[in-house]
């Protein structure tokens, strides 16, 4: 089954010119440090410290709702010392993930909720399923899945896995259009509401419950069935 | 055609977890069915260039190139890593949770940080992840100090380094067995190869080929010298080693001379083998020899209840404060060295838990168990993700998804596929009829009955066009494209739409059924827009449906040069482009028109005007090619869960 259509409302979106799709909604933090390279997708809710350190992203890669990317850092001669984190090309990261690597290399697939601790490497074609918890310092080598908590080797992934993440982030790029009637709610629109400021976000960014609580219309205690 | 000897295949569960039904449930809806029956998602697949096939894990035999650390990334020798037992020198693992240890250097209160680097004690193992570490374990700590000076983990070539390092974990038993288990595989590994170098039927019917003609030709041969047949015989010197009497494989080419009385000089005459000859070894009975082979490798899944309990009493259990502090299986399992006594590790707590060496993974390559062609060859480099060689059916075959289905009547749906080329160049794709009635697969319960009854193309990926004659046949196909079939052409995608029937049982389903529902089918006005956008917008009508999820099996060959055959084509006035087409498309425009000219020369003067030539002259060019485009047929497994419709109730 191809994946479906996502629709963005036009406005809520900065498009650069060379196709990178960055939510208004999201948290560029030191901007000046973040390079993304071209069709990057930057969805609500993202936050990447780039005030830490340098923070690269590659081409068709696509950073889901609520993922924060913050660079680590190495302790050297009692001083902290961040360093750069560098994404690669054909980049899936899911919702809600923690991003704190040294390096991700390219075809990588990171699934929802994920937390990739400090300094770990993920070399080429490589995927971390939902849910894992990768320690601090792991090595992921190219070809294999780590998953569970803490993430070890799970199997070996198919021997095509970089000629088929590369169709389906295109896919996924292609597939996300700006939509064309503005009357049409989106699946999105809870995160679209949320104001700018941090505290909020990362609530979001931590709950996955669709109960919000800047949304006092669902807060109110479910009614009992008379049965 | 030749692929289709095996008429019904039969999904499998996917390999991989990562293409499993609770991480990628989408990539269980469409399987290439491999010719031993079997189907799975195309990234699992092969393509073999040779048989012209695709190869399922089952069609492959793997060999190991080389070991790796996946913690360090080291390369390692199949050698060096039979010594090690398959184990990484360096990197250990936490045997509470897996995680890879660290190395950390531990510096007393009151001592400076100069001193502590000569007291080999400060340095021990720690998890990042939960906290264990080997503080407190001197001796293993003391050890640790020797790998980490010593020269050979740096250059990872010694094996000095590892015992001692081996004996950290487990004193006296790795050593002990390990040349053991050594000389086991090598005798595995000999006898492997062995069997390997008969290369299947082929060798066994060379044999027994060779084993004949010596019983022909013994006498000539002492007057000949025959450089040739002593290559030939030498196969067969196999059996003749020494003078003891082997038993002889019955061989149905040697003619049976006590019944069958005859002279030497007409042995070899076709009436006296018609005679003898009852029951060749045929291609079909080394297929099937093959299969069964390939099918015995099948093992049936061990169920719960079947698996072994393990009834003993955990050491100390009673006296026991904290369950938390007893092992679990896994870090048992871990424990569990080779042969070696288990000692109080097996069933103690925790603290008798003592980190193992990291177990290494491997670079395998894989070839064709058909034919024997390397299929895949990975970089050495254990960082590297670049192939030597790569055959992956995923990059080779025209790929299918689904776009979406509808239905548009209780027992029918239009089904909308993506087809995307992978290829730099155009590719042809054809749906044969036939496909209609047979060829399905086991638990089919609907089918295809209105597909696109010509040949079209796919675009390729560099839209290159490599011959003029090319050109034009993919102008005429584009003319003739219908938009009951043809929705969308888009780079190197085609969207197709075809109409499935469900059927309680799709191989009892009639063909005259078939004909005459074909001519009431009109495809939905929903869809007739042609724009997929739109259709959602629509208020469909929906419909129950039979069975929880659908599943038909469709047929589709696909070359790089155009098929003759096509029906629509053959009875085409400007049948000049069929003829161009043939020659190898490496050759340039001008030489493709040469050669039609040399061919056609007889009765035709130029080339360039149409040329009316009779259909019995394209087939024979068009079978003396055959090998050079053959039309590989692919089995695509649908299985598509009825929620994924868009309109199910
Ligand atoms: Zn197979
Ligand atoms: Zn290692
Ligand atoms: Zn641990
Ligand atoms: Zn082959």
């Amino acid at each position: 089954m191809q994946e479906k259509p996502r629709y963005y409302e036009k406005s809520q979106y900065i498009e650069t010119l060379n196709g990178n799709k960055v939510s208004k909604n999201s948290m560029l933090c030191g901007i000046m440090n973040i390079r993304l390279h071209g069709k990057t997708i930057i969805r609500p809710s993202v936050i990447i410290r780039g005030d830490l350190a340098n923070v690269n992203i590659g081409r068709l890669t696509i950073i889901s709702e609520g993922t924060v990317i913050r660079p680590s850092y190495k302790k050297f001669k009692g001083a902290i010392m961040y360093l750069p984190l560098n994404i690669g090309d054909h980049v899936v990261v899911g919702e809600g993930s923690v991003i704190s690597a040294a390096s991700i290399g390219s075809y990588v697939q990171i699934g929802k909720n994920c937390v990739i601790s400090k300094r770990c490497i993920l070399k080429d074609c490589c995927v971390i399923p939902d849910d894992t918890i990768l320690a601090p310092d792991t090595v992921v080598p190219p070809f294999t899945s780590y998953g569970g908590n803490p993430g070890v080797y799970q199997e070996d992934l198919p021997d095509s896995f970089e000629q088929y993440q590369k169709e389906y982030t295109t896919l996924l790029y292609e597939n996300f259009i700006p939509n064309p009637t503005p009357s049409i709610p989106t699946t999105s629109s809870t995160l679209k509401l949320l104001p700018t400021q941090t505290s909020p976000i990362l609530t979001t960014s931590r709950t996955t419950t669709p109960i919000s609580p800047l949304s006092p219309g669902n807060t109110s205690p479910p009614i009992p069935s008379l049965k | 055609m030749t692929s289709l000897n095996v008429s019904v295949a039969s999904r499998y569960q996917n390999s991989t977890i990562f293409n499993s039904n609770s991480v990628n449930a989408n990539n269980q809806i469409i399987k290439y069915g491999c010719s031993c029956g079997k189907a799975f998602h195309l990234t699992e697949e092969y393509y073999c260039g040779g048989c012209q096939k695709i190869n399922c894990k089952y069609c492959i035999s793997e060999e190991i190139d080389g070991y790796y650390c996946p913690n360090c990334l080291e390369y390692i020798s199949n050698a060096e890593a039979q010594l090690s037992g398959n184990r990484c020198k360096k990197c250990f693992e936490c045997p509470v949770c897996f995680n890879i240890l660290t190395y950390s250097i531990h510096t007393p209160s009151g001592q400076t940080e100069d001193s502590s680097s000569t007291i080999p004690e400060n340095y021990f193992l720690n998890c990042g992840f939960c906290k264990w570490n080997s503080f407190g374990n001197s001796q293993l700590n003391s050890k640790l100090l020797t790998i980490l000076n010593s020269p050979s983990v740096m250059t990872g070539s010694s094996q000095s380094a590892f015992t001692s390092s081996t004996g950290v974990s487990s004193p006296g038993t790795t050593q002990n067995q390990q040349p053991n288990i050594n000389r086991v595989l090598e005798a595995l590994n000999k006898e492997s190869t062995e069997l390997n170098s008969l290369k299947d039927k082929k060798a066994i019917s060379r044999m027994k080929m060779a084993h004949a003609m010596k019983q022909f030709l013994v006498q000539e041969q002492k007057h000949q010298k025959s450089n040739q047949r002593k290559n030939f015989i030498k196969i067969e010197d196999k059996w003749q080693s020494n003078s003891i009497p082997h038993p002889m494989p019955s061989n149905d080419l040697i003619p049976n001379i006590i019944n069958n009385p005859v002279t030497n000089n007409n042995l070899l005459s076709v009436q006296t083998i018609k005679k003898t000859i009852k029951t060749p070894v045929s291609y079909q009975d080394s297929d099937a020899m093959q299969l069964g082979r390939v099918q015995s490798r099948v093992f049936p899944e061990v169920i719960d209840n079947q698996a072994f309990q393990d009834d003993e009493i955990p050491f100390g259990m009673y006296s026991l404060k904290d369950t938390d502090e007893i092992t679990g299986l896994d870090q048992r399992f871990r424990q569990i060295q080779i042969g070696g006594a288990p000692g109080g590790n097996s069933s103690g707590g925790l603290d008798h838990l003592v980190p193992q060496h990291k177990y290494l993974l491997t670079r395998r390559s894989k070839r064709c168990k058909r034919c024997d062609r390397l299929l895949m060859k990975p970089d050495i480099k254990p960082d590297k993700t670049e192939f030597k060689r790569q055959h992956f059916a995923f990059s080779l075959v025209p790929r299918v998804t689904v776009q979406k289905c509808l239905w548009t009547d209780l027992d029918m749906f239009e089904l909308f596929l993506t087809i995307t080329n992978p290829q730099h160049s155009h590719m042809f794709i054809y749906f044969p009829q036939k496909a209609k009635t047979s060829f399905s697969s086991v638990d089919d319960n609907s089918q295809p009955i209105d597909i696109l009854p010509t040949e079209t193309f796919v675009n390729g990926l560099l839209d290159e066009i490599d011959d003029q004659d090319k050109e034009v046949y993919i102008q005429q196909l584009k003319i003739k494209d219908s938009t009951r079939y043809i929705v969308e052409r888009k780079d190197n995608k085609l969207i197709l739409r075809l109409f499935v029937k469900v059927v309680p049982s799709a191989l009892m389903l009639d063909q005259t059924i078939l004909t005459v529902t074909e001519q009431s089918i009109t495809p939905s006005e929903l869809v007739s827009t042609n724009s997929p956008r739109t259709t959602t917008a629509v208020q469909l009508e929906k419909y129950p449906s039979t069975f929880p999820s659908i599943k038909f099996t469709l047929l589709m060959e696909f070359s790089m040069k155009p098929n003759q055959l096509s029906n629509s084509l053959s009875t085409d006035s400007s049948s000049s482009a069929t003829i161009n087409v043939t020659p190898q498309s490496t050759a340039t425009p001008t030489m493709a028109t040469s050669t039609v000219s040399t061919f056609s020369s007889s009765n035709i003067t130029s080339p360039t005007s149409v040329p009316t030539t009779p259909s019995s002259n394209i087939t024979p060019l068009n079978s003396s090619t055959a090998g050079d485009h053959q039309h590989n047929t692919l089995k695509i497994l649908f299985d598509i869960p009825a929620n994924k419709f868009e309109n199910t109730l």
